[in-house]
């Protein structure tokens, strides 16, 4: 499972760029686009995580967990324009 | 190793590959529409490479299947919300980037179009001000 370990930490190195880009970010954008990749690489590692502790039910939490980050991402876009439109 | 976990790691590292494009692609593009579209490239792809590996590794149908039914929904998603998150960037008036060809936008909403912020009378308590 070589593999699986090196795409984990592939899916980490740009979960911790994604945080990096929320600090730095100038704009209010910028998080809002970097708290996207973030949940996104939080479901990748939830997924590669399943996978390496072989337990069948981590893969409905990805299902769960993907549905819920739509939302946040949508959420997040309302936010950044203060529900205005 | 099998060939079910060459196949599905292979596929694990090609979406890692991708998340990896993205996130370099935060830093190198100069605006945040830019970085929106790298963003959107990865929630569609990575995240589709990623988790079918994932279940090609563990080698169980109920695992697949239950995979694939997120891929579907994570495919049918991902345009709208990066789509919803350009559309605010926008309408939060984000300046473009100054070699950007704007013309075909049309009018943009300007710092100033904003509709007045109407605060609670407070000599009248139990009103409230009108909701846009």
């Amino acid at each position: 499972m070589i593999l699986i370990d090196i795409a984990t930490v592939g899916c980490g190195i740009a979960l911790l760029i994604a945080a990096v880009r929320i600090i730095l970010g100038p704009t209010p954008a910028d998080r809002v686009v970097s708290a996207d990749l973030l949940t996104f690489s939080a479901i990748a590692l939830i997924a590669l995580l399943g996978t390496r502790m072989m337990r069948e039910g981590t893969f409905d939490l990805v299902l769960v967990a993907t549905m819920a980050s739509f939302l946040t991402g949508i959420s997040l876009a309302r936010a950044l324009v203060r529900g205005r439109r | 190793m099998n060939a079910f976990e060459l196949i599905g790691g292979i596929l694990a590292v090609l979406g890692a590959l991708t998340f990896l494009g993205g996130a370099i692609g935060l830093f190198r593009f100069p605006d945040a529409y830019m970085r929106a579209s790298a963003v959107g490239t990865v929630s569609g792809v990575g995240i589709s490479l990623v988790t079918l590996g994932a279940a090609i590794v563990y080698e169980s149908w109920s695992v697949l299947g239950i995979a694939l039914i997120a891929i579907v929904l994570q495919l049918i998603t991902s345009s709208v919300a990066t789509t919803m998150v350009g559309r605010a960037a926008v309408n939060s008036r984000q300046q473009f980037h100054p070699d950007t060809d704007i013309e075909a936008l049309g009018h943009l909403p300007e710092i100033g179009d904003e509709d007045p912020v109407e605060l609670a009378d407070p000599a009248d308590p139990g009103s409230s001000p009108t909701r846009p």
